[in-house]
């Protein structure tokens, strides 16, 4: 029986909130979709059965980065292992696993994260016009690609920053409401 | 210098930021990255945040979390005890499976015919024709199908308004997207009537004919504050932005109307009552009765499981028989009142499933063609 650790509503919102970002972040090292699900499921199998208690959403990310990119990194090992008389091997032998790769992959993980949030919750027509402005359109473009005035694309926009910075207040908030003083409903 | 995790989480907010409005990009000392490594950083996120998000819609987590929690869950006891009435409670577990011991020399007949059930529906238009949806895609005026099911255009209806209606077959499920937002999980032997577009100002109205539906109800502030509205044979479900279940096979003689999140207030022209989170209301000879129960058992189908908790042999094989589109025969008529506990894999084969529960050595399964027999 456990007696550490978390309960299992908070794993559970904990898994929710994290599992796809980690295996985003996996999947940089793994480049395949299927192995980078499993390597995470399995990390988060670990915490639980070793009943780990993380006291902060930092310290939870701290520890799945780097407990996913120890489990990505001897996956990469053991396949190079076993393929070593195959030349696919050879794109396998040089595997990074510097601190530099490490922080850049986190980065680019939490960053496309809160954008991924950000447009997901956000009406279709000006999820199309950030769309196009991520990849660096001008306004007079996007105003031309989607057949809408200039002042519509401004606006939405407008109306799209607003967004994510609420968003961006609230994430820290995910998790662990024993800590805070309120109560949030993890659902 | 080790940096902390809260300076690279800060980072990456600003950063966020700074892409969206195509800015300046944010001071990075606190981040142990050159000044090199972070230029690359940002042109590698320019490049993939579209791909990159696109794989992260991907990943269904509530999925993923069922297949998490079966692993991590404690394995079944298996306890038996068997009473005069001869009720046998049994826990299935999923992972194992063991070898099928034949008590009698009548032998199993294991056949291609019975499959487990898959997505498909018809989709009846507003003039009657009908189309087939599987896994092709389908598009018309006010619809597409994608991987997920039939998604509506959101758009706002005027007046006039055509309605569709998705029938799904014994051995079918499907999933709708309605033109408001709402989600609406179909399960097998089911038909659902919905207009094609909402109009603002009027109430958001549908109808579960018959059968079994999961709704993910879009939040009615969304939608200028127009309630929606489940109506079925015989009550009327009324929603605030809200996910239940409504279970309303007409060979059951009883609704069940479960609520996971939100409020619902439900009622007929001689009951009305209003529920919480966790209750369920059962319709039985016009009143209703409310208790609260766990969700999780009313809503397994949505996920992919058959959820029994100390249930029938007769009612797990009705409930087997419409995914598997297949007929069954108790040829001992005391077997139907056996109980079981435990859950199975919609995904699996059927024969699978009739070894698990043939396993506690007190029923045994025939298989003819498409029929089921138990002795």
């Amino acid at each position: 029986m456990k007696n550490s650790g978390l309960t299992l509503n908070e794993f559970k919102a904990l898994f929710l909130a994290e599992f796809a970002p980690l295996c985003l972040f996996a999947n940089s090292y793994l480049h395949d979709q299927q192995a980078s699900k499993d390597v995470v499921q399995d990390v988060f199998i670990k915490v639980w059965e070793k009943g780990v208690y993380f006291s902060s959403n930092s310290a939870a990310k701290s520890y799945l980065y780097t407990a996913v990119k120890n489990k990505a990194i001897d996956t990469l090992r053991s396949t190079v292992l076993r393929n070593t008389d195959k030349e696919t091997a050879l794109e396998k032998l040089s595997i990074d696993n510097s601190d530099d790769k490490f922080y850049q992959e986190v980065i680019s993980v939490e960053t496309i994260r809160l954008l991924q949030k950000a447009i997901s919750s956000l009406p279709q027509k000006c999820a199309a016009i950030i769309n196009l402005s991520l990849k660096e359109y001008t306004n007079e473009e996007i105003a031309t690609e989607l057949g809408i005035s200039i002042n519509t694309v401004k606006t939405q926009k407008k109306i799209g920053y607003k967004k994510l910075k609420e968003l961006l207040q609230w994430h820290v908030v995910l998790f662990l409401s024993h800590l805070q003083n309120s109560s949030y409903v993890i659902s | 210098m080790k940096p902390t995790w809260g300076n690279l989480l800060e980072y990456s907010k600003k950063l966020a930021l700074a892409i969206w409005k195509n800015k300046k990009l944010p001071d990075h000392t606190q981040v142990p990255l050159t000044p090199e490594k972070i230029q690359q950083t940002v042109q590698k996120i320019r490049e993939q945040q579209e791909s990159d998000r696109i794989f992260l819609e991907g990943i269904n987590a509530e999925e993923e979390w069922n297949t998490l929690y079966i692993k991590i869950k404690k394995p079944a006891d298996f306890r038996k005890y068997i009473s005069f009435a001869a009720i046998v409670m049994v826990l299935i577990g999923v992972t194992t499976l063991y070898v099928y011991k034949i008590k009698r020399n009548t032998p199993v007949q294991i056949t291609e015919q019975i499959t487990s059930g898959s997505t498909k529906a018809t989709l009846i238009l507003e003039d009657g024709s009908k189309v087939a949806l599987t896994n092709a895609t389908y598009t018309n005026a006010n619809a597409n199908t994608n991987k997920e099911g039939l998604i509506y255009n959101k758009k706002d209806g005027s007046s006039e308004v055509a309605y569709n209606s998705l029938m799904v077959p014994r051995g079918g499920q499907f999933f709708v997207e309605l033109a408001d937002g709402t989600k609406v999980w179909l399960n097998s032997a089911s038909l659902l009537k919905y207009p094609v577009k909402f109009t603002p100002g009027k109430s958001r109205e549908v109808k579960l004919v018959y059968g079994e539906a999961y709704f993910e109800v879009s939040n009615s502030t969304a939608h200028h504050g127009d309630k929606f509205q489940v109506l079925t044979q015989n009550q009327t479900v009324e929603v605030l932005g809200t996910e239940f279940n409504i279970r309303a096979y007409p060979e059951e003689e009883t609704m069940y109307t479960t609520l996971k999140k939100g409020s619902i207030a439900i009622s007929n022209d001689f009951d009305h009552k209003l529920m919480k989170p966790g209750e369920q209301a059962v319709l039985q000879n016009d009143a209703f009765t409310v208790t609260p129960v766990d969700v999780d058992y009313a809503t397994a189908w949505k996920n992919g499981y058959f959820m029994f908790k100390n249930t029938s042999l007769k009612n797990m094989m009705t409930e087997l028989s419409r995914w598997y589109d297949m007929t069954v025969v108790f040829k001992n008529a005391e077997k139907a009142a056996y109980h079981f506990s435990g859950e199975l894999k919609r995904g699996d084969d059927i024969q699978k499933l009739l070894k698990q529960i043939a396993q506690t050595n007190e029923v045994q399964f025939e298989i003819k063609g498409k029929t089921i027999m138990i002795h």
